[in-house]
């Protein structure tokens, strides 16, 4: 696992208030009892000081999953 | 049936850019393409119109569509999805006005994404792009939710575009929202550092807390001009404090050493989510290219011609999942202008003038006060 990895992992744990084991691709807000729309926001806004990267509505309203999250990262040049 | 919903969107990315000659038979158009995809989707809504003798094919002006009462949505489930298809589908309800009663709306996945581009671009106009601090005069459980949304929680997240941080600076204790100053002191000083924030509250949640700030003589420094303290949510209970319009801008405003103007009302209501009139520094509203606004005569529901004060309907083309496209509000207004606003808006402005007399307490912010016991 990479640092990148690491560091989002430790992001979504704490803003979605989920247990590690939680921390798979396939999930999303349906597994996820923490993952509401102001954890959605949270999410992004810790994105972008995580990361350097605004979200616009179009790219929060394609994330589904915590892969989605992942993938909208490396499409931003994150390697994960 | 028809597959295609007609898009709420043109090229114009400023939503205020149409003038009404322009938009008024691509409107036209629309919104009676979205009357049709309701009706064969809503059988309520369908006998609704079947029993009102509403014809959709000789309708040739936009005052002569259909609108469903604001009521309506109290009493029935209105819905133009299936649920079982939109397992994502949200509600959005109104506080419980003194009826008792909130109004739902309910929210697919395309609808939920139209009403947010269509909230950027109306506050894209006044609050510019840049993302600043964002001070939440309110609980941080109000804007909780995953299948279900309070007006006031619909309210605080469509602000969340424009922050680059955000700062709950109100508890819930025991029913009661408390501010929390040490908070508050954090959010002021990220505010500082950045030169600039934006600040949302519920008009009479807002008004309370600086007033106690105002009688603690707390007095921030150092905020620019395109800080903005943004409050919706009605303004009958300060009404009957006498705080009109002035004296809440110049108390909220005096706080933060900023001008009256930087403080921004704006109207909008669950059976309208995603369309918002904020006021321009004319006192004006304005409407999207995408809306419309017609005032009726209270008595005969004719539509009524600029100057003169009626019950407000407002149309627009973004709902899907609900028929609330078109809807006669009990509130009260008068349009003041046609694409010659002097802040440069184009479309229709109008005023708002109050609630119907025989209206209940509704604005949701009141509906707070209200179960207050102020």
């Amino acid at each position: 696992m990479t640092n990148a990895n690491d560091k989002l992992k430790l992001l979504l744990t704490d803003i979605f208030m989920m247990e590690e084991e939680l921390y798979l691709d396939e999930n999303g807000p349906e597994q996820i009892e923490g993952w509401d729309s102001l954890a959605t926001v949270s999410m992004a806004v810790a994105l972008q000081q995580e990361f350097g990267h605004h979200m616009t509505i179009e790219e929060v309203s394609e994330i589904h999953t915590i892969g989605d999250i992942k993938e909208y990262l490396r499409s931003k040049g994150v390697e994960l | 049936m028809s597959k295609q919903a007609p898009s709420p969107f043109t090229n114009h990315h400023d939503a205020y850019s149409m003038g009404q000659e322009g938009k008024e038979v691509w409107l036209l158009n629309g919104m009676r393409q979205l009357t049709e995809w309701h009706r064969e989707r809503c059988m309520e809504y369908d006998r609704f119109l079947l029993s009102s003798g509403a014809d959709n094919n000789h309708i040739q002006r936009l005052d002569q569509l259909p609108y469903l009462p604001t009521s309506i949505f109290k009493k029935f489930d209105l819905l133009s999805v299936d649920p079982e298809q939109h397992p994502k589908l949200k509600t959005v309800q109104s506080s419980s006005t003194s009826s008792g009663v909130p109004s739902r709306i309910f929210q697919d996945e395309a609808t939920s994404y139209r009403q947010k581009k269509s909230v950027q671009s109306i506050f894209d106009s006044f609050l510019g792009t840049e993302r600043r601090p964002y001070i939440i005069f309110d609980a941080m459980e109000t804007a909780r939710g995953k299948n279900s949304m309070s007006a006031r929680g619909a309210a605080i997240m469509s602000l969340m575009g424009y922050a680059s941080r955000f700062y709950f600076v109100m508890d819930l204790c025991d029913g009661q929202l408390v501010l929390n100053e040490e908070r508050l002191i954090e959010a002021v000083e990220a505010a500082k550092e950045s030169g600039d924030f934006i600040a949302y509250g519920f008009t009479y949640i807002l008004y309370q807390a600086h007033e106690m700030l105002q009688r603690q003589g707390h007095s921030f420094e150092g905020f620019g001009n395109q800080t903005f303290l943004i409050h919706s949510g009605g303004w009958k209970t300060l009404q009957n404090i006498a705080v009109d319009k002035g004296s809440f801008n110049d108390a909220v405003s005096s706080v933060w050493n900023i001008s009256p103007e930087q403080v921004i009302d704006f109207y909008g209501l669950v059976e309208q989510t995603g369309v918002i009139y904020p006021d321009c520094p004319y006192g004006n509203k304005h409407v999207p290219y995408y809306a419309d606004v017609i005032i009726r005569d209270p008595h005969t529901l004719q539509a009524l011609p600029t100057g003169e004060v009626g019950l407000i309907q407002l149309m627009n083309l973004l709902p899907l999942a609900s028929p609330n496209h078109s809807v006669i509000t009990d509130d009260m207004g008068k349009i003041v202008g046609v694409d010659d606003c002097p802040c440069g808006r184009k479309g229709k402005a109008f005023q708002f003038a109050g609630r119907a007399p025989k209206a209940e307490v509704r604005g949701c912010g009141d509906v707070y006060a209200e179960e207050q016991g102020k």
